[in-house]
């Protein structure tokens, strides 16, 4: 008989066990259901295909029409964010199918022209364009999963189109307490130093590239400025100066957020209109295919 | 400001819009935008405050957020006015437009060169052609262009529309040029029975070209490029590789059938050569004495009887004379006539045959007689006789037509005054008394016989009088002059004789194979000695592959009639023979380096243009 009395049970230990899978978001358990049904459906294709082949059909045509299909059920992104009233599931799950089912093709795609680079002149055009949709398309991905990742991470939403308001108020801020300085103290130390390089900052979004790289180019050329200048403020200035500085850390995250969503955006004016010419060079492709070749 | 927390309060925020296709040009210059932004066509919705309202007469102002002090004019118009902006188009708008034009551009492409246009020679338009054809095929296309394998389904647009939606391939243009021996449909271009090991397969009554060759795969593009899993795709027994898997080679392999010459290589290579007395006529170099190495394809063919057989078989030859007819006993004068006049009657006692021989077989047959019955010959041979006396050798012309030989060829060279002078002798009762004839060959007289004796090997009248003897069987009288034992028989010691696979059963005609040794080929069958031979050294290594069989007894395959049955004088290859090499990495084993799929593939004389040329 055991007298000994048992080890008090820890509290965690009532806790109910969390997955690994419930850890997860939601958009990595989208992205990986659908990894698994793209590399499940690529090998039935491979295997449909080797029995294709060892029956003596063509699998290029079963390949082409998987393709076409692919490519038309890629392009219907564009149109379910057109039509957000009729309930066609989240569009995260639409955006992580598009890209698993996207980088898929270029494997189908390689499966259906049996080589990287075809012979033919057109088949090469719409080889080149399928290869740029595909590349945009992957350089896209990676801007979304960096770019929205660091925006998050800067504490502050705003929408695209209401940045220029955006600034314009904290222009209009920083004037405002550059002039209440200058009346409170007599002094325009802080007015001359807005005018000769705070303005520059405050006029538009500034340090484009260097925010789209993750660079702290902002960070540092504030810093710069503010130590070139606070020495000659006594404390009521400073106190202004403080309120200045908020204002351009603020500014900074805003350049950050446009500099990151102008280029989320302006990277579909390539994605999108060469989908549209791969989508019409596709059905030509069809259409000649089955006049002229079966 | 972003820091308020009210800042999309109605009043505070402006409702953007970013489905709308222009955006403020204040904005743009990261000015304050005005709260009315542009209108739809483009043009700045901001030069006035408000839209002033109407009420009975009075223009009331409409600002947002409230009235302005000034209120509106008294013509309606706001009293705050500012300079238009240059609104621009939204992100999205420039999208949408990109996407219309690049739609509009490739339509435009299509367009203008997707239905023939902008050149490409050979190939048509060069949006139309999926690549270039191959070169063996680009000189067959120069003038029709891609009409000369696709149909163009020019006459409508209908008609284009239509191929879209019906079987409209290439493929059955292929047979304008390639021709097989078979159904060009039909799985390797013959007819299989039930039970082959490709029965069952549903290609085996149709097929497409297209189901193995693929075009436009450029000018180096490989169209007759087979992979192994496509043979599988019918055959029955599947495997691995020719070293895992592929079955055991036939017994006799690779003797399918009898050869057309009973050669002994056992008795020639092991008796025959190294007899002394042979020594001066022996080859020296074994295989590649008598086999052509520099012709080696799927066979090595041999030289010439002249190079190879003559100087050792031509004397046998040459002895081998033929007894055509043979006077004959009769009991009463042959030359009398048949006349039943008291003188012939008492002339009949007195005569007395000059022979006391049976008629020859050949005689026999043709007169439709027993040999051996002078009372039932004696009135056709006595008819044959007189003819032969007063016409020669043209006695025997009907004989020959109504058994159905060739006068020409069989009696050609025989002179008419041998057998007159003969016939003339014989009518007076005499044995003719011969010229010495025998020694050049041809027709020659004794006293009592008309024969031939050939000039040499090839003679063209014993092969008319061997033919004809085959025509009318083993078991007809005629047989006799097959006989290898002596005579014209003697060609048969080494030519065979055969029945032809397609003749039917009660058919009792045969053919003597005056042919070289070839086999008949498998049209499936593509192995071609001449790499084998250069890899092994010529000469030196036939026998690497090909054994002589000391045991070998091949004469009883040319006792019988069958060309199939196998007999040969070497010991069978082995699969395991051929995998010495073809086992290995370096040398190739998949399917076609062996076998052919098309049953005798030949290219059409309706080839088009290029053959005309």
């Amino acid at each position: 008989m055991n007298l000994m009395p048992s080890p008090p049970e820890r509290e965690s230990e009532h806790l109910p066990a969390v997955s690994w899978w419930d850890k997860l978001s939601q958009r990595s358990r989208d992205m990986i259901l659908f990894v698994l049904l793209a590399a499940s459906a690529i090998f039935g294709l491979l295997l449909l295909t080797d029995a294709y082949e060892k029956n003596l059909e063509r699998t290029d045509t079963l390949t082409g029409y998987i393709l076409f299909g692919l490519i038309i059920f890629l392009g219907a992104l564009n149109s379910r964010k057109k039509m957000s009233m009729i309930p066609l599931g989240r569009a995260s799950l639409w955006l992580s199918a598009h890209v698993v089912f996207g980088i898929a093709a270029i494997g189908l795609f390689w499966l259906h022209i049996g080589t990287i680079w075809p012979v033919g002149l057109y088949e090469q055009v719409l080889t080149a364009i399928f290869y740029l949709v595909a590349i945009s398309g992957v350089i896209g991905f990676l801007l979304y999963r960096i770019g929205a990742r660091q925006l998050t991470q800067s504490g502050v939403e705003v929408i695209y189109e209401r940045i220029p308001r955006e600034l314009y108020e904290i222009r209009e801020q920083s004037e405002k307490i550059v002039l209440k300085c200058t009346e409170e103290t007599g002094s325009d130390t802080l007015a001359k130093h807005y005018e000769d390089t705070l303005s520059w900052f405050f006029r538009k979004p500034r340090f484009y590239w260097q925010n789209i790289f993750g660079l702290q180019s902002s960070a540092h050329w504030m810093r710069f400025h503010a130590a070139s200048v606070v020495r000659y403020l006594d404390e009521k200035e400073t106190a202004h100066f403080d309120e200045l500085m908020t204002l351009i850390s603020v500014k900074r995250k805003i350049d950050h957020h446009y500099a990151a969503q102008d280029l989320m955006k302006k990277w579909l004016l390539i994605h999108l209109p060469l989908s549209i010419a791969l989508l019409v060079l596709a059905s030509w492709h069809w259409f000649l295919v089955e006049v002229y070749a079966i | 400001m972003i820091l308020d927390q009210d800042k999309f309060k109605q009043e505070n925020s402006a409702y953007e819009r970013p489905n709308f296709p222009f955006r403020c040009g204040r904005a743009l210059k990261w000015g304050k935008p005005c709260a009315h932004g542009p209108n739809n066509d483009g043009s700045c919705g901001g030069v006035t405050e408000c839209r002033p309202f109407n009420d009975n007469g009075r223009w009331l102002c409409r600002k947002t957020g409230g009235s302005c002090g000034d209120g509106p004019l008294p013509t309606g118009e706001c009293s705050q006015r500012q300079l238009a902006c240059q609104p621009a188009r939204t992100i999205r708008g420039i999208r949408m437009r990109m996407a219309f034009t690049f739609m509009a551009v490739m339509v435009a492409i299509i367009a203008a060169f997707g239905f023939g246009g902008g050149g490409g020679g050979d190939e048509g338009g060069v949006f139309l052609s999926p690549g270039p054809i191959s070169g063996i095929h680009q000189n067959f296309t120069a003038d029709a262009g891609c009409e000369s394998c696709h149909k163009p389904h020019n006459k409508s647009a209908g008609s284009v529309i239509a191929a879209a939606f019906t079987k409209s391939g290439p493929s059955e243009s292929c047979t304008d040029c390639h021709g097989f021996a078979g159904s060009p449909t039909a799985a390797h271009n013959a007819s299989f029975t039930v039970g082959s090991s490709a029965a069952g397969s549903p290609h085996l009554l149709k097929t497409q070209c297209s189901m193995c060759h693929t075009e436009h795969m450029g000018v180096d593009g490989k169209i007759t490029k087979m992979t192994d899993e496509q043979c599988h795709a019918c055959h029955k027994v599947k495997f691995d590789s020719f070293t895992n898997g592929h079955p055991a080679f036939s017994a006799n392999f690779p003797s399918r059938q009898r050869a057309k010459i009973a050669f002994n290589h056992t008795s020639h290579f092991e008796k025959h050569f190294v007899d002394p007395r042979n020594k001066a006529n022996a080859p020296d170099e074994r295989c590649v004495s008598c086999h052509k190495v520099s012709k080696a394809a799927q066979g090595v063919p041999v030289k010439s009887y002249k190079q190879m057989c003559s100087s050792c078989h031509d004397d046998a030859i040459k002895e081998s004379s033929m007894v055509f007819f043979r006077l004959p006993e009769f009991t009463n004068d042959p030359f009398a006539g048949g006349k039943t006049t008291l003188s012939m009657a008492e002339a009949k006692k007195e005569f007395e045959s000059a022979s006391t021989e049976p008629l020859t077989p050949i005689i026999a047959h043709l007169l439709k007689v027993e040999a051996d019955d002078p009372e039932g010959y004696s009135e056709a041979a006595g008819q044959l006789l007189r003819d032969m006396k007063e016409t020669g050798a043209e006695a025997f012309v009907p004989l020959l037509e109504e058994a159905g030989g060739n006068p020409v060829s069989m009696l050609h060279g025989m002179p008419a005054e041998l057998t007159k002078a003969l016939t003339s002798a014989w009518a007076a009762n005499k044995e003719y008394e011969p010229i010495d004839s025998e020694a050049t060959g041809g027709w020659f007289a004794t006293e009592l016989t008309i024969g031939y004796k050939p000039s040499g090997h090839g003679d063209q009248v014993v092969k008319a009088w061997l033919d004809f003897a085959a025509k009318h069987g083993a078991e007809s009288p005629l047989a006799e002059l097959m006989d290898p034992s002596e005579g014209p028989g003697t060609c048969i010691k080494c030519h065979a004789v055969s029945k032809g696979a397609k003749q039917a059963k009660d058919d009792k005609a045969l053919q003597i194979e005056w042919g070289a040794v070839d086999r008949s080929k498998s049209p499936f069958f593509a192995y071609n000695h001449e790499p084998h031979l250069n890899f092994l050294k010529v000469g030196a290594y036939c026998e690497t592959c090909h054994k002589v069989d000391p045991g070998a007894d091949i004469s009883k395959a040319f006792k019988q009639f069958d060309p199939m049955i196998a007999s040969s004088s070497f010991k069978p290859i082995k699969k395991e023979t051929c995998a010495e090499c073809h086992g290995r990495g370096a040398v190739a084993q998949n399917c076609l380096e062996c076998h052919k799929y098309h049953n005798e593939p030949v290219i059409n004389k309706s080839m088009g243009p290029v053959a005309s040329k």
